[in-house]
């Protein structure tokens, strides 16, 4: 729909137009609880969270975080009806203990019991066996100009055939960047050590859905993009590639398809999206969110931007960098790690996988 | 299905026996035709002083009236012709053929019907809407295209989601319970570029009519209303060519005779421009857009002495629409149709119809390795038998039958290039059968008192060959359900579901100029568009009645007072106040999240429940004036839907009513026609209407799946720490920039998304449109005869709400955003050329 109305703004004098309506006030605010978890086959601890459903109204990272639901006793139930509680690290957020599992091949239900003699459950699923990435990997394309120079990246999964299969994949990257050194003391004062090369790491909330819906067997691709070239520091990429059940699939497609609403006459009408979770003790406690059961593929892929490079371009990147100040020469810093204007600077490592 | 025949049987008996004690009465009968080109004039009148018999021509020009033998002073009339008079001594059966003259330069014009100016208070049925094509050029346009559908708009009890939605929606009914016929043959999308123009070329409507409530007998198979578009005739005597340029569209239309007198054709033809101009865009996707349509009509008519005739009318149209290298959507709609209409004994009008349409949607997907063609389509042949039988001052008598075949295929997903990776993906043919058969009698039952009243009967089968899932009963339909697989062989009947539909009008005059009228009736509906988007769409499907989705049946009581005022100069004000109220029975609707696209088992996805509607109509309309012309009209209309639980199936919005998407209580429009000289007059139509409803979140939750990288930082340490941030300020023209103090504190965010409450509690912004226009008509007496037309849609720019959503961006900070959506929201002219010679 949008792109009928990019078609019709542009034959009826850009007569079309969206504007943004900031003084939404949320009427009947909801009193559902939100409960979201996870649980696979790679090593724990596994996270729940409890919250009550916020305000809606322009983004306030206070408001939005919701209010947590505390001193809930939270469980995993397996279908050999055993029992792993979970503890409350922090408000309204659980962690299994350690050394807590998921076995593919087993299914799991979550169970909470919350302190006013609510109980919340999903419904059983099964972890099915973690997928396989047929390819991962990434290419160089040069242009004549810095800004049209990429890294398109190339990634497949493997989808085996006669089963019907769903896929979610969460993706992380991760960003080296380089800031400029202070001017050393003069002498003989000793030069102090600098470490200017830390990792960032822009948070990144949109899944990959996939299905094989007409592509049973076959490599499904992930639309990953291309990775700008304004630097020669590494980048790395990690995908979490989960193997879900038509169930989750569903209820994810169903948000992205909501979120991603344009206003257009072919927008599906707006409808509250229930996932696995109902409250059995009272079923008029409206409960959101989901409970997650999936085999679990974790792999990263390093994207090297200095070497293989060819020269040309590589000298274009080098005038493109000092040009652009990408350095941060203006200010300089001893330390990478205490740079507060990198959002997401994580410093100078990456998380391990 | 016995009683409906006996019933049949019992009227036409009725019929003959009192035509047989009809003594001293005569039968007079003719033609009423065009001057200049001979050309039949359909729906002129004839009228008797000291009678109150009279005539009305049919649509081949003819009429036939009963009335005691004596002399008259005889008096013929239509709109747009200088009446005729002439003295007559009718003292045995008489045929004749009266010529009326063209009164083009005479002031003085009707802007909405071609009937006569009391027909609104003298017909039995109510609901009714007639407009000519005069009229409807007459109306501002949008970007110079005279709109059939924009012009129905523009009466009381129609509606629409939504600027640039397809369809329209009348007395609370979905846009798919519309019977749109372009002469006869039904059509399954009525739009082109979505939904912002009409699918048919307005220049070849000769006139059209709305049927509100008081629904014909001759028409079924839709629950809601009927919109029947006559097309033209070829003129007899004389060829011409006319068209129009406009910015959108351009248009040519040839019509002559091939055999003078005999034989004629006309032609017409409109396509867009705007791929034309579409690649000249700076924008290189737009440049690579597509969208573009064309329409094709043409009749040929042959005529066999003076009361027979036979046409052979063809209809085709196509869209295509494709932004960029994405997706290219398309749909096309082709019709063929044969009549034979005939008078038989002076007094009996045959029309024999025999018509084949095509109706081919879809999508064509071209993105590399993965290029499929998913076109589903339906196919209608269709065989219809009309008689009517005038029986003088016992009125007319309407019989008829009509077989139809439907072929709906769901459209196999098919790849579409040898490196394609796509599976191909079967879907069902489903065949059906119609058959229906009606009876309608227009009785004057003494000088107050006129009835119409009618049966139809509607016969539906769903037959094989094909696969029919069986569902447990007792328990929600779902694919887990399902018991068993029906394999139906070649025309085994699967599903049937048929039933009476009575009509019926009722009017009682309490003067010359005033009558109260009551009216029933019921319609059936056994094919449904799918769609639970807020507007349909051009690749819905269309689903048939099966063993789990019953057919929806309307029925509309409804009362209305007419009254007609005529002031010194003899202009004359018609008005109306119309009350309805509606039962829509089995309206299909959809589970929450409904997958209706190629899905062999989509009745898992539909849910049946009902509708109700009820409003008030109040009409004014100035129909005959020497300048000014026009109506205002105030509507008051509700339009629900219930969907409840029950052994079969989940509710939708916890089994509590809820109101339609284009439920619009209070709507206010006002047309304006005012003709400032001979040949230029001004336009103008007013449009107030209550925002239509829409669903608004109760709240916003986020879902922390994302969360590993925040937890790892937590857990390490690495959040909170302390940091330094970037400060700057100017002084004297140069930026100093320095560090400061700042802790490292990132938040905790999450996959955000809104939460949603009750469907369409609340409402977008009312919407408020004026169109203005100024049209010049040709010279009188030039042989190029070229006219304009100049209007500004949307005058008062305003920028119109078509929505209010909610969106949630994703990346690095999740905003949750509110937004609204105009669409036309600025004024926008447009100057249109139309030749004629």
């Amino acid at each position: 729909m949008r792109h009928l109305l990019l078609i019709f703004g542009a034959l009826f004098l850009l007569s079309s137009c969206e504007t943004e309506i900031e003084d939404f006030q949320t009427q009947n605010l909801s009193s559902a609880i939100v409960v979201y978890g996870e649980i696979s086959n790679v090593d724990g601890p596994y996270n729940v969270r409890l919250n009550y459903v916020s305000a809606y109204s322009p983004y306030d990272a206070t408001q939005f975080t919701g209010q947590p639901i505390t001193d809930a006793n939270v469980r995993i139930v397996d279908g050999n009806g055993k029992e792993t509680a979970y503890y409350e690290k922090s408000k309204g957020y659980y962690l299994s203990p350690a050394g807590f599992k998921g076995e593919v091949g087993q299914k799991y239900k979550l169970r909470i019991k919350l302190l006013d003699g609510k109980t919340i459950e999903s419904a059983f699923q099964t972890i099915t066996a973690s997928p396989t990435l047929a390819e991962f990997t990434y290419s160089f394309k040069d242009a004549a100009k810095v800004e049209d120079m990429r890294f398109p990246l190339t990634a497949s999964i493997k989808d085996p055939k006669a089963t019907e299969d769903y896929y979610f994949v969460k993706r992380q990257d991760f960003r080296q960047f380089l800031l400029t050194c202070p001017p050393p003391p003069a002498p003989p004062a000793p030069v102090p050590p600098c470490n200017c090369v830390c990792w960032q790491a822009p948070q990144n909330t949109q899944p990959y859905l996939l299905d094989d819906f007409l592509l049973s067997g076959k490599n499904l691709s992930l639309d990953l993009g291309q990775l700008p070239y304004e630097d020669f520091t590494d980048w790395v990429v990690q995908l979490d590639v989960y193997s879900i059940s038509k169930e989750a699939h569903t209820y994810w497609k169903r948000l992205e398809d909501q979120r991603k609403l344009s206003g257009g006459i072919f927008d599906k009408v707006p409808a509250q999206i229930r996932g696995n979770l109902t409250c059995s003790t009272d079923p008029s406690q409206e409960v959101l969110g989901f409970f997650m059961v999936g085999g679990l593929t974790q792999k990263r892929l390093q994207v090297d931007r200095f070497n293989g490079i060819p020269t040309e371009a590589y000298q274009k990147l080098v005038f493109y960098v000092d040009f652009n100040n990408i350095r941060r020469k203006d200010i300089p810093l001893w330390n990478c790690k205490d740079a507060a204007f990198i959002k997401y600077n994580l410093g100078y490592s990456l998380p391990p996988l | 299905m016995k009683l409906g025949l006996r019933v049949l049987i019992l009227l036409l008996l009725c019929g003959s026996i009192a035509h047989a004690q009809r003594r001293g009465y005569v039968i007079f009968s003719g033609k009423i035709i065009d001057v200049e080109n001979k050309a039949p004039i359909v729906g002129a009148s004839v009228f008797f002083s000291g009678s109150s018999a009279g005539g009305t021509t049919d649509s081949l020009g003819q009429f036939t009236v009963t009335i005691a033998a004596r002399s008259y002073q005889v008096i013929a009339r239509s709109l747009g012709y200088k009446f005729k008079t002439f003295k007559l001594d009718l003292s045995k059966n008489t045929q004749t053929t009266i010529e009326l003259e063209r009164a083009e330069q005479l002031l003085g014009e009707v802007v909405i019907t071609a009937e006569k100016a009391d027909a609104n208070v003298n017909r039995a049925m109510m609901g009714v809407e007639k407009m000519s094509s005069k009229t409807l050029k007459k109306l501002p346009t949008l970007m110079g295209e005279a709109d059939v559908i924009r012009s129905i708009l523009l009466l009381p009890g129609v509606s629409t989601v939504g600027e640039g939605a397809s369809g329209f929606n009348v007395r609370g009914g979905n846009v798919d319970q519309n019977l749109v016929l372009l002469d006869g043959v039904p059509l399954f999308n009525t739009s082109h570029l979505f939904g912002f123009f009409t699918g048919f070329n307005a220049d070849m409507v000769q006139d059209l009519s709305l049927y509100k409530g008081g629904i014909p007998s001759m028409y079924g198979g839709r629950a809601s209303s009927v919109l029947d578009v006559r097309v033209k005739e070829g003129d007899f005597e004389k060829w011409s060519l006319q068209g129009g340029v406009g910015p959108i569209s351009s248009r040519i239309l040839v019509d002559g005779p091939l055999v003078k007198g005999k034989t004629s054709l006309i032609v017409g033809a409109r396509g867009s421009i705007s791929d034309f101009y579409m690649q000249y865009f700076p924008n290189p996707s737009l440049a690579k857009s597509k969208a573009d349509f064309y329409d094709v009509n043409f009749k040929l008519t042959h005529r066999f002495g003076k009361n027979q005739r036979i046409s052979l009318s063809g209809y085709a149209s196509n869209d295509g629409f494709k932004f960029a290298q994405d997706t290219l959507y398309s749909w096309n709609t082709k019709a063929l149709s044969f009549k034979h209409n005939a008078l038989i004994k002076g007094d009996i009008s045959h029309n024999f119809t025999a018509f084949y349409s095509d109706y081919t949607y879809g999508i064509e997907g071209q993105k590399s390795g993965l290029e499929f063609l998913w076109k589903p389509s339906i196919i209608q042949t269709s065989i219809k038998e009309e008689l009517s039988k005038d029986l003088g001052s016992y009125g007319r008598l309407d019989l008829g039958a009509e077989v139809s075949a439907f072929t709906n295929d769901a459209g196999s997903f098919l790849p579409n290039s040898s490196s394609s990776k796509i599976d191909k993906f079967a879907m069902s043919t489903e065949h059906t059968r119609e058959m229906a058969a009606y009876v309608g009698h227009s009785l004057p039952l003494g000088k107050k008192l006129s009835l119409d009243y009618g049966l139809r009967y509607a016969s539906y089968q769903l037959l094989g060959p094909g696969d029919f899932y069986q569902y447990k009963l007792g328990t929600p339909r779902e694919i887990n359900t399902i018991t068993d697989t029906l394999s139906a062989a070649l025309n085994e009947v699967v599903a049937t579901y048929g039933g009476f539909e009575p009509r019926l009008s009722l009017a009682i005059k309490l003067d010359t100029s005033f009558s109260i009228k009551i009216g029933f009736n019921r319609m059936q509906q056994f094919r449904h568009l799918l769609s639970n988007t807020m507007a349909v769409s051009p690749s819905d499907i269309w689903k048939n009645s099966n063993q789990q989705i019953p057919p929806q049946i309307a029925d509309q009581y409804s009362i209305g007072f007419f009254k007609n005022f005529t002031n010194a100069s003899n202009a004359v004000f018609e008005t109306s106040a119309e009350f309805y109220y509606k039962n829509l029975n089995n309206v299909v609707d959809y589970v929450d999240g409904a997958q209706l696209y190629l899905n062999p088992t989509v009745e898992t996805q539909l849910l049946v429940g009902k509708g109700l509607a009820y409003g008030a109509e109040f009409f004014l309309k100035k129909s005959r004036g020497k300048r000014l012309t026009g109506w205002i009209s105030y509507t008051y209309a509700r339009t629900f839907r219930t969907i409840q639980a029950n052994e079969n199936q989940k509710e939708a919005n916890f089994g509590i009513q809820f109101p339609a998407n284009f439920d619009t209580p209070h709507t206010f429009k006002f047309v304006l026609n005012n003709r400032w000289t001979n040949r230029i007059s001004f336009n103008a139509n007013f449009t107030y209407t209550t925002g239509r409803p829409i669903t608004y979140p109760n709240g916003r939750y986020k879902i922390y799946s994302f969360n590993d990288l925040y937890d790892y930082a937590v857990k390490t340490g690495i959040f909170p720490r302390p940091g330094l941030d970037q400060t700057s300020y100017t002084y004297n023209g140069t930026k100093y920039t320095y560090l400061t103090s700042k802790e490292i504190k990132e938040l905790l965010d999450g996959y955000s998304t809104a939460s949603f409450t009750l469907r369409n509690a609340e409402r977008i912004p009312d919407y408020i449109r004026l169109d203005v226009g100024i049209t010049i008509d040709p010279k009188p007496g030039k042989r190029w005869q070229g006219s304009w037309n100049f209007s500004i849609y949307n005058l008062l720019g305003r920028q119109n709400a078509y929505s209010v959503y909610f969106r949630s961006s994703s990346g690095e900070i999740n905003q949750a955003k509110t937004y609204q959506l105009s669409v036309l929201g600025a004024a926008i002219p447009s100057i249109t050329y139309n030749f004629k010679f």
